[in-house]
């Protein structure tokens, strides 16, 4: 009994102590900063230097995207605002920037010139309807590495140019026991979106209407390629395990052939990180070898009630100082064409040429639909589905084109 | 039962501490393999098809690297320093012994009051509290996220522990209600006979007798507490009262999981939680029995 | 039960105000807002201010196909975990009731599989039973009962399967605890008087453990089908990318896995209020059959 009488009172205690513990309102503005972990500004110094310079205490919070945007999503609908600045993925056009969470940032650019916006690509992704609601702070487009090596010992030296001929290159990997499961691509939409865009399909029309589901279009040949790829055992079957992204497996070494992204070359030869380090380089995709993007940015909560602060930061975010030291803690290409072209006459970006050429060959998807969201976790489901249940290509795409017009019709303005 | 006769009882503990065994490997195993792999390196992970059961060269860089900077956890990703670990521990640890023990105090009062006390709405009270515990929490946290910010509970302990805490109670009232319910009447009549108020009763007879359901109670929220991940999710921003379990969601990396770090973190982790564990669940034992009241 | 005496009321009123007032603040409050929430038709994506609808939201998903698949999916889970963790828990208790030398240690041994961080114990599976590189793999291999890597979680039926598994093993310690403390309430004379009487270990089990356990068997019971029919943790870490994205595997969407699509993803958040409601409603029904059942049975006895 005494034992636990004390107890509760040590538990008390405890309870008392730690109230003091929350953080005293400080007298300087404290602006709080949501991202994810590799939005996190990598140089606490320079951090810190800000701060004294200016005055203004950065609270940077990093949880994972996805409860980043439960956070946002119940801030916002309590009218409360999660945080000053949001780090936006490029989901968040669709799931928060179209639902109206975040500041138009126009005026704020006008005002100020030495942001020099016209160094920094990109920024119509996060541009709605005129209204400019976030920065573009780096740049991301889905390529596709390879390991080389592997790739030589088949007899190949060079990556292929069309989609026959990968499919015919990996059959012969397995075949001579390279590679057990030479293609690296998930059971997710992205990879149908990969196949499809590289093989020339528009996916969409100007009025959002899904010519994907065209007779005899690309897309379709996309997806029954891809479907193939896993019927036939090409790609792992723990891809399977879950919807997953092709990532984690490929880097343990499983894989030829990698669905990747602007910046994965560096890890995949990152010995840490990868098996397949140092034989990593990349391709340009096959055939007219289109591909879209997926930038990030930085933008100032709807709600928030220190904009001039948040704006402050963001400047320093975006300073082509702050992105260079991004880039070269966690690869992620910068979107200030000056640092750019330092950074690539300096040789510090890894496959450079094929990147520059790569990028002339941009189709978006449409991102910034306000359906975007549910249609592409509909589309990973589906054809994850259909993969497993052994489901028909074009029942698949059908299926995808009739909710993507019901959504349309929802949700279209 | 002091006749002791060696067979049998040689007999009795092996068939226990074969069934022992047996159920610690089952729970065991898979904790096992985290420890594991906590001390091997990457490498070691991805052998196969014969695994490394045990690392030829341990290593302890993994909990180094937990609280020190660690920024190969993931492709790319900057993990702030060692506050972030050991403030997200004295938080889990704060908040959920706190919760647990206030949690424990108010199910034990409620339990006896519904157990032995007939009065007008004693059952539309328990009801009351019973209803709504299946409801998901989902939707009711964008009202609940309104009403702390207003109360300035945002980012607190305090707010944490008061939420955790309600949660918890419905199910710890009940099960105290069971337990109570099992002491034999005999003993509170013969002590209100004596004179005894009921707060007496409640704290020197009834609390010491419900000393096993006391204890469960504690356990059970704790542990709800401890492993709860929505909740700290919504209502807490920084390191002021976040806890564990957020913390650790940060380990999963953009691209892929760094599991060698994780399962150093993992570790970490259940250390706490371990060691209440280990202290209290010697209280779960019998308490006295009918033959105090003789 | 006794009559209350009127000092008493002072007491009944201090005990309990403290968790009437958080409970009517907490979930009480935020819980009528949701039950408005659910007639209308809020939807954050829709920047019109939400409308009035009425029952319709419920209606729908009641005709939902998509509804119904998931409920019987959930009820599928329940019926794979919930025997099961259920018996390992009592049969623990069994045990860990017995006096035997180091039962402390084994006590606290037994719960860690609880102790395990959500996040973590879906990587922890998923890493167990990868199929290239698994442990799962490498022990049965090692035990030759395999000669190649199996991919445990390739298929949806299996997928299933696991979820089970991994909830058992998660849980059991759950059901355990409360049946260890119901076990040691009862008092030791009963067993001598059964003894006494010649009742063998079966017959004293039937005769005066499984009656006086039953309230407390009872309240784990309704408990846990709470929670594995409101499974989240593990169908998400474990089958679900838990990864950038965290996509929703169609094969183990359960009910809490689609209400947090309609809530968070689909961001529908009047019919997201509108299936919780459901989902309050069916558990509640479950839950009342067992307490009236068994529960009550339990006390009578």
């Amino acid at each position: 009994m005494k034992r636990v009488s004390s107890f509760i009172l040590i538990a008390v205690l405890f309870t008392m102590l730690a109230a003091p513990g929350i953080a005293a309102r400080a007298q300087q503005v404290t602006i709080t900063f949501l991202t994810p972990p590799w939005g996190v500004p990598p140089n606490e110094e320079k951090l810190a230097a800000f701060e004294a310079e200016t005055g203004i205490k950065v609270d940077v919070q990093s949880v994972q995207m996805n409860d980043l945007f439960s956070r946002v999503q119940v801030a916002a609908a309590a009218g409360e605002a999660p945080a000053d600045v949001i780090f936006l993925s490029e989901e968040a056009p669709s799931n928060i920037v179209a639902t109206g969470n975040m500041l138009p940032l126009n005026d704020l650019i006008e005002a100020t010139p030495e942001l020099n916006i016209d160094d920094i690509e990109r920024l119509e992704f996060f541009t709605l309807d005129g209204n400019v609601y976030g920065i573009t702070t780096y740049l991301q487009m889905v390529m596709m590495d390879y390991n080389a090596e592997r790739l030589a010992a088949a007899g190949f030296d060079a990556p292929p140019t069309t989609w026959q001929e990968l499919r015919d290159m990996a059959v012969a990997i397995k075949e001579k026991g390279i590679d057990q499961y030479p293609i690296a691509f998930g059971a997710i939409d992205w990879s149908w979106y990969l196949i499809a865009l590289s093989m020339g399909d528009p996916m969409f029309d100007e009025d959002l209407n899904p010519v994907f589901a065209d007779e005899g279009s690309k897309a379709r040949e996309a997806m029954a390629m891809l479907l193939g790829f896993f019927k036939d055992e090409l790609i792992s079957p723990e891809m399977l395990a879950t919807p997953t992204t092709p990532h984690a497996v490929f880097w343990s070494g499983v894989g030829v052939f990698h669905q990747a992204w602007q910046g994965s070359v560096a890890v995949g030869n990152n010995p840490e990180v990868s098996a397949h380090a140092p034989n990593v380089k990349y391709m340009l995709l096959p055939e007219v070898g289109n591909t879209w993007s997926f930038p990030a940015g930085i933008g100032i909560s709807a709600n928030s009630k220190n904009v001039e602060a948040a704006w402050k930061f963001i400047q320093w975010y975006v300073s082509p100082d702050t992105q260079e030291d991004i880039y070269k803690a966690v690869g992620l290409y910068p979107s200030r064409i000056s640092v750019q072209q330092a950074l690539h006459e300096a040789g510090a970006i890894e496959g450079y040429d094929v990147i520059a050429e790569q990028s002339k060959r941009i189709h978006e998807l449409p991102r910034y639909a306000l359906w975007w969201g549910p249609f592409a976790q509909y589309a990973t489901e589906t054809i994850y589905q259909a993969i497993l249940t052994g489901g028909d290509p074009d029942k698949v795409i059908d299926d995808l084109a009739k909710e993507w017009n019901s959504l349309k019709e929802e949700y279209g303005e | 039962m002091t006749r002791l006769r060696s067979r049998p009882r040689m007999i009795r503990l092996m068939f226990i501490y074969l069934a022992v065994a047996v159920t610690l490997f089952w729970a065991l195993a898979p904790i096992y393999w985290v420890m594991v792999s906590s001390i091997s390196t990457r490498a070691e992970l991805y052998t196969a098809p014969k695994k490394v059961w045990f690392p030829a060269s341990p290593t302890l860089q993994n909990y180094q690297d937990l609280f020190t900077t660690g920024p190969k956890y993931r492709a790319g990703g900057f993990l702030p320093t060692a506050d972030l670990m050991s403030r997200g521990m004295r938080n889990s640890i704060v908040a959920s012994t706190a919760t647990a023990a206030l949690v424990t105090l108010l199910a034990t009062g409620a339990g006896y009051v519904f157990a032995r006390l007939r009065f007008r709405g004693n059952q539309i009270a328990f009801f009351y509290l019973m209803l709504m515990m299946p409801l998901p929490i989902w939707v009711s946290l964008v009202e609940l996220y309104f009403m702390f910010s207003r109360l300035e509970l945002m980012d607190t302990l305090v707010g944490l522990i008061l939420i955790l805490t309600t949660l918890a109670l419905p199910i710890s009232t009940w099960l105290m209600t069971t337990y109570i319910r099992d002491i034999p009447i005999e003993i509170e009549d013969a002590a209100l006979v004596d004179g005894c108020s009921r707060w007496r009763l409640l704290v020197s007879i009834i609390m010491p007798l419900a000393r096993p359901g006391m204890v469960a109670v504690f356990l059970v929220a704790l542990l709800m507490a401890w492993n709860n991940f929505l909740i700290p999710l919504i209502f807490t921003r920084t390191s002021a009262s976040q806890p564990m379990t957020v913390v650790l969601s940060l380990f999963i990396g953009q691209y892929e999981v760094a599991w060698e770090a994780m399962s150093a973190a993992a570790v970490v982790t259940m250390v706490p939680p371990f060691l209440m564990a280990l202290f209290f669940q010697r209280y779960l034992v019998r308490g006295l029995t009918l033959g105090a009241v003789k | 039960m006794r009559r209350v005496l009127s000092h008493d009321a002072v007491f009944i009123i201090l005990v309990l105000l403290p968790i009437i007032v958080l409970v009517t603040l907490f979930i009480y409050y935020p819980a009528a807002s949701t039950f408005q929430t659910s007639l209308t038709s809020e939807n954050l994506r829709i920047r019109r201010p939400a409308e009035f609808i009425g029952l319709k939201n419920y209606n729908f998903l009641l005709h939902d196909a998509e509804f119904w698949e998931v409920t019987r999916r959930s009820l599928v889970v329940v019926l794979l975990t919930l025997p099961l963790e259920m018996l390992i828990g009592f049969l623990v208790a069994l045990l860990l009731n017995e006096r035997f030398p180091g039962r402390g240690i084994v006590r606290t041994l037994v719960i860690l599989p609880w102790m395990m961080p959500p996040v973590v114990n879906g990587f922890l599976w998923g890493w167990l039973l990868n199929g290239e590189y698994g442990a799962l793999n490498g022990f049965l291999y090692e035990l030759g009962l395999i000669n190649q890597y199996r991919y445990w979680l390739r298929a949806p039926e299996t997928q299933i399967v696991w979820v089970a598994v991994v909830q058992t093993w998660t849980r059991f310690a759950f059901p355990m605890i409360i049946l260890l403390a119901g076990l040691q309430s009862i008092p030791d004379e009963l067993y001598d008087a059964a003894k006494v009487d010649g009742a063998g270990v079966w017959a004293r089990l039937r005769a005066v453990t499984f009656p006086l356990l039953l309230p407390s068997f009872a309240v784990a019971l309704v408990i846990e089908f709470t929670t594995t029919f409101q499974i989240f943790d593990v169908v998400w870490t474990l089958t679900s990318s838990g990864g950038a994205g965290g996509t929703i595997n169609p094969f183990t969407k359960t009910l809490m896995i689609f209400n947090y699509e309609l809530v968070f993803r689909d961001l529908r958040i009047g019919r997201g209020a509108a299936l919780s409601y459901i989902i309050l409603l069916m558990s509640l029904a479950v839950g009342m059959i067992v307490v009236w059942r068994i529960y009550r049975q339990g006390i009578r006895e």
